[in-house]
């Protein structure tokens, strides 16, 4: 947002300072017509006054010192001398201000600074240095893509309106839940009536290895539980990476 | 908790889905992982540019004489004969639709964008020389707005996120639990570690297989919440030679900058009370993406006569240099299985010293190439006699060109995932072509507008129908060596969002319909 509000700044000031030389007259339109330029007289050989009406002719490069600059000093050289260091401190006429490879401003270039700064970010180190990989062979399943809702078929189990609410309960499952149902879950779900399960039965899906396919559970390394959850608090920890 | 705060308090009454999303993307990416429809999000452009471009559908490629030539086709530039600066500020808000598993809902979103701006100059040559003039763009456009909110919540009895970590440990036939526990940092280890995902034991006591604690067949609540931040910029220098003002022809250079931020949270709850070892799992996902790119454009007027102008335009693919920055993180809660905590988490920068992957690569955008025609009424100085325009672009983007490459020639695992992916993404997405017309009626100094843009849907899959229509118009004044132009654009699109995907399994998109309207103000001064 700074960055925005600093270009905005920057472009309403470049706009505000230019002065546009069509506040008389029309305006070009150059999707029409563009109206052309013509190239300046010490070109073409044509009067100078008469076709740069930037105002910039004293200083095109072939006039180091404006004629009328020159006119004047030769006239009364001490009070024009003054003059002397608007030339010499403007980058117009001197090429040593804005010249990278002169200019003391060079020590900003990381190449010739010898203290440049460093962006940390760029040095952190890191184990893993790969792609995300993602398992690309889920897009030839192109079978089961969005092909098992039907909603003549009742997955649309719960019409129920419901209002959101910014829970401070450290139970995530149960703030979903109480988001799905309302106060009681069974009042939207009941897994033997109204839905379309493909899987019936089962509480956990199972992958063999070196066999894709799906099998019914078997025994498992954790302990297990069973009853009826209730809700209250619960506690936390980062988990250890597990050893057999 | 937070999950929900994000919602905005007109929300229709919450169904079992409820989503908020912005379409300046197309095809959100499920997952942090890096997939087809990340290359997408950097090819799949609606039309930008100037106020007045905008107005007329961004329409522009035979018309020309507008600051958006040096982003569109460079020779519009060489009609310019005079100098000009442009500043072009930009608002856009939208009201989003979106449907999964059969419910819908809507929500909305706003954000500052901004258009074309910089500066053009025109440099006369000789009197009676065969170029009149060399002209040149400099300046600033923002190609893409990533800025967008995904909340969407659905009731699940078919499948489970958790089964793609059962897929990624079978399908690397993971026989030593050590390595399920240490070798997928970003995926099934932290599932694995967290009991989440766990292994079958076979009958000497061997790992047989592995199981999620998911309770798929008796429903799962599923949610996720999307927030995704950036956009892609394009500084663009351009010029073009104006010969007999007759033909007029161009080169460009753009260099993209892209900046993608996309943090994730999907949760699965069991929707019983029943305890069976499991209660709710959270999958936390962040990516950084940060890259500059580089194109070149190349492009040509003529002008057969007064009235008609014919423009062709071809911009190469922008070669980006990427690094993406991620981490992933798992927290579960499962009823005692596993032993205490009852919440255990577990971050890949657990398993990575603390710091998140970082992975430096290249990417190659699409060719585009594009034809415009242009009839102006009529090319008089006298503004009294200019009455107006019309004009039309086709362009055509080869979607499915876009790869991927790794940024050393070192890793060939790096390099044998980007070959598949590359072949996927040919796959996936096909060539399209985008429609852009518009007209203008011009009374001296007051202009208006009118326009509209059309992108065919980039997939070669017909199910999402994707698409997107503009729809725009809008209001010009130009006088005493200024301009300013107001204009309004809005949006039509149609898209889709994979929650996840599955190997084996059944999954389901949901399907998103946005409609966006996006207010640009050009402020210009002539000089």
């Amino acid at each position: 947002m700074n960055t925005r509000i600093l270009l905005l700044a920057i472009s309403a000031a470049a706009l505000s300072s230019c002065s546009s030389v069509y506040k008389t007259g029309q305006t070009p339109d150059d999707v029409y017509y563009s109206p052309a330029q013509e190239k300046p007289a010490y070109v073409s050989g044509q009067s100078q006054d008469q076709n740069d009406y930037r105002g910039n002719r004293d200083y095109t490069g072939n006039n180091y010192y404006s004629d009328y600059y020159l006119r004047f000093k030769s006239s009364n050289y001490y009070r024009w001398s003054t003059f002397d260091d608007y030339y010499w401190y403007n980058w117009r006429y001197n090429t040593y201000l804005y010249d990278p490879f002169y200019s003391p401003v060079y020590y900003g270039n990381p190449y010739m600074n010898p203290y440049t700064y460093y962006n940390p970010k760029y040095y952190t180190t890191s184990n893993y240095s790969g792609p995300r990989m993602y398992n690309l062979n889920t897009y030839d399943n192109t079978s089961k893509q969005g092909t098992y809702y039907n909603p003549k078929l009742g997955n649309n189990l719960n019409t129920t309106s419901r209002t959101y609410s910014n829970t401070t309960s450290s139970d995530r499952g149960g703030f979903l839940r109480s988001v799905f149902s309302g106060n009681s879950k069974s009042s939207y779900y009941n897994p033997s009536s109204g839905n379309n399960g493909r899987y019936n039965g089962g509480t956990t899906r199972t992958f063999d290895s070196g066999n894709s396919g799906r099998s019914s559970s078997g025994s498992n390394s954790g302990s297990s539980s069973s009853g009826s959850r209730s809700s209250g608090g619960s506690s936390g920890g980062s988990a250890p990476v597990r050893k057999f | 908790m937070e999950l929900f705060t994000h919602f905005s308090k007109n929300m229709t009454p919450f169904s079992k889905s409820a989503i908020a999303v912005s379409i300046f993307v197309l095809a959100y990416s499920a997952a942090s992982a890096q997939e087809p429809t990340d290359a997408l999000r950097y090819s799949y452009l609606n039309p930008s540019g100037s106020a007045r471009n905008q107005a007329i559908g961004g329409a522009g490629i035979g018309l020309g004489g507008d600051i958006t030539n040096t982003f569109l086709n460079p020779a519009g530039i060489a009609m310019f004969k005079t100098n000009e600066f442009v500043l072009t500020p930009g608002f856009s808000f939208g009201n989003y639709k979106s449907t999964y598993l059969g419910n819908g809902d809507k929500d909305s979103k706003s954000s500052f964008n901004f258009g074309s701006t910089g500066f053009v100059f025109a440099v006369p040559n000789s009197k009676g020389a065969k170029w009149r003039n060399f002209s040149f763009g400099i300046g600033l456009n923002k190609l893409a707005d990533f800025n967008s909110n995904i909340a969407l919540s659905g009731l699940n009895n078919q499948s489970s996120y958790s089964e793609k970590y059962l897929e990624e440990l079978t399908n690397a036939n993971v026989t030593n639990p050590n390595d399920a526990a240490n070798n997928f940092p970003y995926g099934s280890s932290l599932a694995f570690n967290t009991f989440l995902v766990d292994t079958i034991s076979g009958a000497g006591g061997e790992v047989a297989g592995y199981r999620t604690q998911a309770t798929t067949a008796t429903g799962l609540i599923q949610r996720e919440k999307i927030n995704t931040k950036g956009g892609l910029s394009e500084f663009g220098l351009a010029g073009g030679g104006n010969l007999a003002d007759k033909f007029y022809v161009g080169f460009g250079l753009g260099i993209d900058i892209l900046n993608y931020d996309r943090t994730s949270t999907y949760d699965e709850a069991d929707a019983t009370e029943v305890l069976n070892n499991f209660n709710y799992f959270t999958v936390d996902e962040m990516l950084k993406t940060t890259g500059v790119g580089i194109n070149l454009k190349l492009g040509g007027i003529y002008k057969p006569s007064e009235f008609l102008r014919l423009g062709l335009n071809v911009t190469t693919p922008t070669w980006f240099s990427m690094k993406d920055e991620y981490t992933t993180k798992v927290t579960t809660s499962l009823e005692g299985y596993g032993g205490p905590p009852d919440i255990k988490f577990q971050s890949s920068t657990d398993l990575n010293n603390g710091n998140p992957g970082a992975f430096e690569y290249n990417y190659r955008s699409p060719w585009r190439i594009g034809g415009g025609v242009a009839f102006v009424f009529r090319e008089d100085k006298d503004i009294a006699n200019q009455k107006g325009f019309v004009t039309a672009d086709v362009e055509w983007v080869d979607y499915g060109g876009s790869a991927y490459h790794t940024a050393t020639n070192g890793d060939q695992s790096a390099s044998d995932y980007f070959t598949k992916l590359n072949s996927t993404i040919k796959d996936q997405y096909k060539s399209g072509f985008n429609f852009r017309a518009g007209g203008e009626l011009k009374f001296k100094t007051i202009m208006a507008r009118a326009g509209f843009a059309y992108l065919a849907g980039p997939y070669n899959d017909e199910k999402f129908k994707a698409n997107r229509l503009n729809l725009s118009g809008g209001l010009g004044y130009r006088d005493k060596g200024m301009f300013i132009d107001l204009t309004y654009v809005q949006t039509f699109g149609k898209d889709g969002l994979y929650p996840y995907r599955l190997e084996q399994g059944p999954f389901s998109p949901a399907s998103l319909k946005g409609s966006r309207g996006n207010i640009l103000l050009t402020f210009g001064v002539k000089f």
